[in-house]
Protein backbone atom coordinates (compact mmCIF):
# COMPACT_ATOMS: atom_id res chain seq x y z
CA UNK A 1 0.00 0.00 0.00
CA UNK A 2 1.38 3.34 -1.27
CA UNK A 3 1.28 6.39 1.15
CA UNK A 4 -1.12 9.25 0.07
CA UNK A 5 1.82 11.62 -0.12
CA UNK A 6 3.97 8.88 -2.83
CA UNK A 7 -0.19 9.00 -4.82
CA UNK A 8 -0.50 12.79 -4.86
CA UNK A 9 2.70 13.11 -6.16
CA UNK A 10 1.90 10.59 -8.97
CA UNK A 11 -1.30 12.99 -9.63
CA UNK A 12 0.84 15.58 -9.86
CA UNK A 13 3.24 14.20 -11.86
CA UNK A 14 0.58 12.91 -14.47
CA UNK A 15 -0.91 16.06 -14.51
CA UNK A 16 1.64 18.12 -15.42
CA UNK A 17 2.57 15.64 -18.06
CA UNK A 18 -0.99 15.54 -19.38
CA UNK A 19 -1.30 19.45 -19.80
CA UNK A 20 2.36 19.49 -21.73
CA UNK A 21 1.01 17.25 -23.72
CA UNK A 22 -1.97 18.94 -25.05
CA UNK A 23 -0.07 22.20 -25.32
CA UNK A 24 2.34 20.43 -27.49
CA UNK A 25 -0.68 19.03 -29.73
CA UNK A 26 -2.16 22.74 -29.59
CA UNK A 27 0.61 24.25 -30.66
CA UNK A 28 1.79 21.40 -33.34
CA UNK A 29 -1.82 22.48 -34.68
CA UNK A 30 -1.41 25.93 -34.90
CA UNK A 31 2.22 26.13 -35.98
CA UNK A 32 3.25 23.26 -37.76
CA UNK A 33 0.77 21.09 -39.61
CA UNK A 34 -3.07 20.17 -38.76
CA UNK A 35 -5.07 16.92 -40.23
CA UNK A 36 -8.60 18.33 -40.64
CA UNK A 37 -11.92 16.79 -42.26
CA UNK A 38 -13.30 19.22 -45.02
CA UNK A 39 -17.22 18.86 -45.60
CA UNK A 40 -19.64 21.46 -47.93
CA UNK A 41 -20.33 21.82 -51.33
CA UNK A 42 -18.63 24.97 -52.39
CA UNK A 43 -15.31 23.57 -53.34
CA UNK A 44 -17.00 21.03 -55.25
CA UNK A 45 -14.94 19.28 -57.70
CA UNK A 46 -11.74 20.04 -55.76
CA UNK A 47 -13.02 18.36 -52.95
CA UNK A 48 -15.96 16.25 -51.96
CA UNK A 49 -19.06 17.20 -50.49
CA UNK A 50 -17.96 15.45 -47.09
CA UNK A 51 -15.65 12.82 -46.05
CA UNK A 52 -12.09 14.77 -47.12
CA UNK A 53 -9.16 14.10 -44.94
CA UNK A 54 -6.82 17.18 -45.81
CA UNK A 55 -3.11 17.86 -44.46
CA UNK A 56 -2.85 21.74 -43.85
CA UNK A 57 0.76 23.19 -43.83
CA UNK A 58 0.48 25.89 -41.29
CA UNK A 59 4.08 26.83 -40.75
CA UNK A 60 3.97 27.99 -44.42
CA UNK A 61 1.55 30.57 -43.15
CA UNK A 62 3.37 30.76 -39.54
CA UNK A 63 7.13 31.39 -41.60
CA UNK A 64 5.70 34.51 -43.74
CA UNK A 65 6.13 32.49 -46.94
CA UNK A 66 4.09 34.34 -49.54
CA UNK A 67 1.10 32.76 -51.14
CA UNK A 68 0.09 32.21 -55.13
CA UNK A 69 -2.45 32.26 -57.06
CA UNK A 70 -4.50 29.46 -57.28
CA UNK A 71 -3.30 27.99 -53.52
CA UNK A 72 -5.70 26.51 -51.42
CA UNK A 73 -6.53 27.63 -47.60
CA UNK A 74 -7.85 27.50 -45.14
CA UNK A 75 -9.26 30.61 -42.73
CA UNK A 76 -11.07 31.55 -40.43
CA UNK A 77 -14.92 32.97 -41.61
CA UNK A 78 -14.98 36.63 -41.91
CA UNK A 79 -18.90 35.89 -41.77
CA UNK A 80 -18.53 33.59 -37.97
CA UNK A 81 -15.72 33.78 -35.87
CA UNK A 82 -15.80 30.36 -34.66
CA UNK A 83 -15.86 28.64 -37.93
CA UNK A 84 -12.72 27.92 -40.46
CA UNK A 85 -13.70 27.70 -44.90
CA UNK A 86 -11.67 26.33 -47.35
CA UNK A 87 -11.04 28.48 -50.51
CA UNK A 88 -8.93 28.99 -53.30
CA UNK A 89 -6.57 32.25 -53.63
CA UNK A 90 -7.70 33.77 -56.69
CA UNK A 91 -6.24 37.52 -56.34
CA UNK A 92 -3.18 38.69 -54.36
CA UNK A 93 -2.63 42.50 -53.24
CA UNK A 94 -2.57 44.63 -55.72
CA UNK A 95 -4.54 42.43 -58.77
CA UNK A 96 -7.85 43.51 -60.19
CA UNK A 97 -11.10 41.14 -60.16
CA UNK A 98 -13.98 41.17 -62.56
CA UNK A 99 -16.33 40.00 -60.03
CA UNK A 100 -18.98 37.60 -61.58
CA UNK A 101 -22.85 38.32 -60.34
CA UNK A 102 -24.09 36.08 -58.31
CA UNK A 103 -27.90 37.43 -58.05
CA UNK A 104 -29.99 39.22 -60.61
CA UNK A 105 -29.86 42.64 -59.32
CA UNK A 106 -26.12 42.74 -59.08
CA UNK A 107 -23.51 43.77 -62.21
CA UNK A 108 -20.56 42.48 -63.31
CA UNK A 109 -17.55 44.92 -61.90
CA UNK A 110 -13.74 44.91 -61.33
CA UNK A 111 -12.24 45.71 -57.52
CA UNK A 112 -8.50 45.77 -57.22
CA UNK A 113 -7.73 43.84 -53.78
CA UNK A 114 -6.45 46.01 -51.14
CA UNK A 115 -2.95 45.59 -49.37
CA UNK A 116 -2.85 43.07 -47.01
CA UNK A 117 -6.18 41.36 -48.11
CA UNK A 118 -6.83 38.38 -50.85
CA UNK A 119 -9.36 37.30 -52.57
CA UNK A 120 -10.68 33.84 -51.51
CA UNK A 121 -13.44 32.05 -54.03
CA UNK A 122 -14.41 28.70 -53.66
CA UNK A 123 -14.45 26.46 -56.78
CA UNK A 124 -18.15 25.98 -57.02
CA UNK A 125 -19.55 28.91 -57.89
CA UNK A 126 -23.13 28.25 -57.49
CA UNK A 127 -23.13 27.26 -54.15
CA UNK A 128 -19.90 29.36 -52.10
CA UNK A 129 -19.97 32.23 -49.59
CA UNK A 130 -16.90 33.63 -50.50
CA UNK A 131 -15.62 37.30 -51.24
CA UNK A 132 -17.90 37.54 -53.85
CA UNK A 133 -20.09 38.26 -50.44
CA UNK A 134 -17.96 39.68 -47.82
CA UNK A 135 -15.29 41.15 -49.92
CA UNK A 136 -11.83 40.87 -49.62
CA UNK A 137 -10.09 38.42 -46.74
CA UNK A 138 -7.54 40.02 -44.61
CA UNK A 139 -4.14 37.94 -44.93
CA UNK A 140 -4.45 37.43 -40.87
CA UNK A 141 -7.49 35.17 -41.04
CA UNK A 142 -5.35 32.43 -42.68
CA UNK A 143 -4.32 29.85 -40.63
CA UNK A 144 -2.62 27.26 -43.55
CA UNK A 145 -2.16 26.11 -46.66
CA UNK A 146 -4.17 22.82 -48.00
CA UNK A 147 -1.12 20.89 -49.13
CA UNK A 148 -2.45 16.72 -49.13
CA UNK A 149 -5.34 14.76 -49.31
CA UNK A 150 -5.08 12.16 -47.43
CA UNK A 151 -8.73 10.79 -48.23
CA UNK A 152 -10.16 9.13 -50.32
CA UNK A 153 -7.55 6.76 -50.55
CA UNK A 154 -7.93 7.10 -54.49
CA UNK A 155 -7.86 11.05 -54.59
CA UNK A 156 -4.76 10.34 -52.53
CA UNK A 157 -1.99 12.94 -52.92
CA UNK A 158 -0.72 16.68 -53.10
CA UNK A 159 -3.21 18.94 -54.55
CA UNK A 160 -2.19 20.51 -57.57
CA UNK A 161 -2.33 24.17 -58.53
CA UNK A 162 -4.81 24.92 -61.04
CA UNK A 163 -5.85 28.81 -61.11
CA UNK A 164 -8.75 28.17 -63.61
CA UNK A 165 -11.61 26.25 -61.54
CA UNK A 166 -11.61 22.85 -62.94
CA UNK A 167 -14.94 21.54 -63.91
CA UNK A 168 -16.29 25.68 -64.66
CA UNK A 169 -17.02 26.77 -67.78
CA UNK A 170 -17.60 30.25 -68.74
CA UNK A 171 -19.90 30.70 -72.09
CA UNK A 172 -17.40 33.49 -74.17
CA UNK A 173 -20.47 36.47 -75.00
CA UNK A 174 -20.31 39.11 -77.18
CA UNK A 175 -19.18 42.20 -75.92
CA UNK A 176 -22.10 44.48 -77.48
CA UNK A 177 -25.39 41.88 -77.34
CA UNK A 178 -24.11 39.43 -74.63
CA UNK A 179 -25.16 36.43 -76.81
CA UNK A 180 -23.21 33.38 -76.52
CA UNK A 181 -20.52 33.25 -79.58
CA UNK B 1 25.53 -1.25 -14.99
CA UNK B 2 24.18 -1.76 -18.35
CA UNK B 3 25.64 0.37 -21.38
CA UNK B 4 24.87 0.44 -24.78
CA UNK B 5 27.65 1.29 -27.49
CA UNK B 6 25.67 4.23 -29.23
CA UNK B 7 25.33 7.86 -28.48
CA UNK B 8 23.99 8.32 -24.83
CA UNK B 9 24.74 12.11 -24.97
CA UNK B 10 21.04 12.53 -23.75
CA UNK B 11 20.42 10.50 -20.95
CA UNK B 12 24.39 10.78 -19.82
CA UNK B 13 24.26 14.54 -19.61
CA UNK B 14 22.74 16.44 -16.39
CA UNK B 15 22.64 19.73 -18.25
CA UNK B 16 21.15 18.35 -21.31
CA UNK B 17 18.18 16.74 -19.60
CA UNK B 18 17.91 19.56 -17.46
CA UNK B 19 17.62 21.87 -20.59
CA UNK B 20 15.25 19.26 -22.32
CA UNK B 21 12.97 19.30 -19.73
CA UNK B 22 12.43 23.27 -19.68
CA UNK B 23 12.07 22.93 -23.27
CA UNK B 24 9.30 20.90 -23.21
CA UNK B 25 7.28 23.85 -21.00
CA UNK B 26 7.90 25.99 -23.97
CA UNK B 27 4.81 24.89 -25.97
CA UNK B 28 2.55 25.44 -22.38
CA UNK B 29 4.09 28.82 -22.21
CA UNK B 30 2.71 29.39 -26.04
CA UNK B 31 -0.79 27.88 -25.22
CA UNK B 32 -1.30 30.47 -22.10
CA UNK B 33 -0.13 33.14 -24.57
CA UNK B 34 -2.75 32.65 -26.90
CA UNK B 35 -5.32 30.97 -25.22
CA UNK B 36 -5.73 33.05 -21.23
CA UNK B 37 -3.55 35.77 -21.55
CA UNK B 38 -0.51 37.82 -22.01
CA UNK B 39 1.44 41.15 -21.20
CA UNK B 40 2.05 43.77 -24.03
CA UNK B 41 3.35 46.84 -24.09
CA UNK B 42 1.48 49.56 -25.86
CA UNK B 43 2.68 51.59 -28.84
CA UNK B 44 2.09 54.28 -30.34
CA UNK B 45 -0.84 56.97 -29.15
CA UNK B 46 -3.88 55.74 -31.17
CA UNK B 47 -5.88 54.98 -28.17
CA UNK B 48 -4.57 58.20 -26.15
CA UNK B 49 -7.19 59.45 -23.34
CA UNK B 50 -7.16 55.81 -22.40
CA UNK B 51 -3.99 54.16 -23.04
CA UNK B 52 -0.27 55.71 -23.41
CA UNK B 53 -1.66 58.81 -22.02
CA UNK B 54 1.97 60.16 -21.82
CA UNK B 55 3.28 58.98 -24.61
CA UNK B 56 4.82 61.32 -27.39
CA UNK B 57 6.55 58.98 -29.57
CA UNK B 58 10.26 59.37 -28.15
CA UNK B 59 12.28 56.68 -26.89
CA UNK B 60 12.25 58.55 -23.46
CA UNK B 61 7.96 58.33 -22.81
CA UNK B 62 6.71 55.93 -20.83
CA UNK B 63 4.14 52.90 -22.18
CA UNK B 64 1.78 51.09 -20.68
CA UNK B 65 2.00 47.44 -19.80
CA UNK B 66 -1.64 45.90 -20.13
CA UNK B 67 -2.71 42.42 -19.77
CA UNK B 68 -4.69 41.04 -22.41
CA UNK B 69 -7.13 38.30 -21.93
CA UNK B 70 -7.77 36.09 -24.37
CA UNK B 71 -9.89 33.40 -22.99
CA UNK B 72 -12.76 35.63 -23.15
CA UNK B 73 -12.03 36.26 -26.56
CA UNK B 74 -11.08 32.67 -28.02
CA UNK B 75 -12.90 30.41 -26.39
CA UNK B 76 -16.56 31.99 -24.89
CA UNK B 77 -16.36 34.96 -28.47
CA UNK B 78 -17.49 37.47 -25.88
CA UNK B 79 -17.31 40.55 -28.39
CA UNK B 80 -19.25 43.45 -26.57
CA UNK B 81 -19.42 47.08 -27.94
CA UNK B 82 -17.62 49.34 -25.98
CA UNK B 83 -14.51 47.17 -25.02
CA UNK B 84 -10.99 48.03 -25.71
CA UNK B 85 -9.70 44.84 -28.08
CA UNK B 86 -6.48 43.71 -29.72
CA UNK B 87 -6.65 42.50 -32.89
CA UNK B 88 -4.50 41.81 -35.95
CA UNK B 89 -4.28 44.44 -38.54
CA UNK B 90 -6.33 43.80 -41.28
CA UNK B 91 -4.20 45.71 -43.61
CA UNK B 92 -0.91 44.11 -42.44
CA UNK B 93 -0.82 40.33 -41.21
CA UNK B 94 2.48 40.88 -39.08
CA UNK B 95 0.98 44.25 -36.85
CA UNK B 96 -1.01 44.07 -33.85
CA UNK B 97 -3.22 47.33 -33.41
CA UNK B 98 -5.31 48.07 -29.88
CA UNK B 99 -8.55 49.97 -31.03
CA UNK B 100 -12.40 50.25 -29.14
CA UNK B 101 -14.87 47.93 -30.53
CA UNK B 102 -17.60 50.25 -31.57
CA UNK B 103 -19.97 48.94 -34.00
CA UNK B 104 -21.45 45.51 -33.94
CA UNK B 105 -22.87 43.78 -36.96
CA UNK B 106 -26.42 44.91 -38.22
CA UNK B 107 -25.78 48.36 -37.94
CA UNK B 108 -25.26 51.48 -40.88
CA UNK B 109 -21.80 53.46 -40.35
CA UNK B 110 -20.90 56.63 -42.19
CA UNK B 111 -17.00 57.26 -42.22
CA UNK B 112 -15.88 60.86 -41.40
CA UNK B 113 -15.11 61.33 -44.85
CA UNK B 114 -17.81 60.14 -46.76
CA UNK B 115 -21.40 60.62 -47.74
CA UNK B 116 -22.46 57.04 -47.96
CA UNK B 117 -23.98 55.16 -44.85
CA UNK B 118 -22.41 51.25 -45.39
CA UNK B 119 -23.34 48.17 -43.57
CA UNK B 120 -21.67 45.89 -41.42
CA UNK B 121 -22.28 42.72 -42.22
CA UNK B 122 -22.81 39.86 -40.47
CA UNK B 123 -19.68 38.59 -38.63
CA UNK B 124 -18.12 42.65 -38.88
CA UNK B 125 -17.50 44.74 -36.63
CA UNK B 126 -16.72 48.51 -36.33
CA UNK B 127 -13.16 49.71 -34.52
CA UNK B 128 -11.92 53.06 -33.92
CA UNK B 129 -9.47 54.67 -31.79
CA UNK B 130 -10.00 56.70 -28.77
CA UNK B 131 -7.70 59.19 -30.36
CA UNK B 132 -8.48 59.73 -34.04
CA UNK B 133 -5.88 61.64 -35.47
CA UNK B 134 -3.69 59.55 -34.51
CA UNK B 135 -5.31 56.42 -35.49
CA UNK B 136 -5.71 54.32 -38.76
CA UNK B 137 -9.34 52.79 -37.94
CA UNK B 138 -12.29 51.49 -39.33
CA UNK B 139 -12.63 54.75 -40.61
CA UNK B 140 -9.47 54.06 -42.80
CA UNK B 141 -10.52 50.55 -43.98
CA UNK B 142 -14.26 49.74 -43.37
CA UNK B 143 -15.64 47.25 -41.17
CA UNK B 144 -13.26 44.34 -39.78
CA UNK B 145 -14.04 40.98 -39.28
CA UNK B 146 -14.76 39.42 -35.74
CA UNK B 147 -12.05 36.62 -37.03
CA UNK B 148 -9.32 39.47 -36.43
CA UNK B 149 -9.81 40.27 -32.90
CA UNK B 150 -7.63 38.02 -30.49
CA UNK B 151 -7.93 39.64 -26.86
CA UNK B 152 -9.62 42.05 -24.84
CA UNK B 153 -7.30 44.81 -22.87
CA UNK B 154 -8.55 43.97 -19.47
CA UNK B 155 -6.20 45.89 -16.96
CA UNK B 156 -3.44 48.26 -17.18
CA UNK B 157 -0.64 46.90 -15.25
CA UNK B 158 2.18 49.55 -15.19
CA UNK B 159 2.77 52.07 -14.82
CA UNK B 160 1.66 51.72 -10.80
CA UNK B 161 -0.29 55.06 -10.77
CA UNK B 162 -2.79 53.64 -13.48
CA UNK B 163 -3.26 50.05 -12.49
CA UNK B 164 -6.99 49.39 -12.99
CA UNK B 165 -9.13 47.96 -15.19
CA UNK B 166 -9.73 49.36 -18.66
CA UNK B 167 -12.66 51.21 -18.85
CA UNK B 168 -15.43 50.24 -21.31
CA UNK B 169 -16.50 52.92 -23.41
CA UNK B 170 -20.00 53.00 -25.27
CA UNK B 171 -19.28 55.90 -28.06
CA UNK B 172 -22.56 57.01 -30.09
CA UNK B 173 -21.18 57.31 -33.28
CA UNK B 174 -22.36 60.47 -34.76
CA UNK B 175 -24.41 59.12 -37.62
CA UNK B 176 -24.85 55.75 -36.09
CA UNK B 177 -28.37 54.39 -36.66
CA UNK B 178 -29.59 51.31 -35.51
CA UNK B 179 -31.67 49.67 -37.88
CA UNK B 180 -31.84 46.36 -39.67
CA UNK B 181 -30.24 46.34 -42.67
CA UNK B 182 -32.63 45.99 -46.34
CA UNK B 183 -30.57 44.70 -48.12
CA UNK B 184 -27.36 43.36 -48.08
Amino acid sequence: MRSSAELLDETRYNVVDLVKFSCTLYCLHEYVADVTALAGPSMLPTFNEAGDIVVVDCLHVKLGRPLQKGDIVIARSPSNPSNTVCKRVLGLPGDRILIQPQYWYQQEHVLQVPPGMLWLEGDNPFNSTDSRTYGPVPMALVKGLVAFKLYPLHEFGPLPRTFRRPGARYPKLDRETGIRK
Amino acid sequence: MVTTGGFSAFSSSGNVRRLLSTLSFLPVGVAVNELIGSFMFVDGRSMQPTLNPAYSGSYTSSRDLVFVAKWPIKVWRRYRKGEVVVLRSPVDPDVEVIRRLTGREREWRTRRVGMRQEPILEGFCWVTGDNPLYSEDSETYGPVPLALIEGWVAYVVWPLNRVGPVPKRVIQAPHAQRMPPQDL
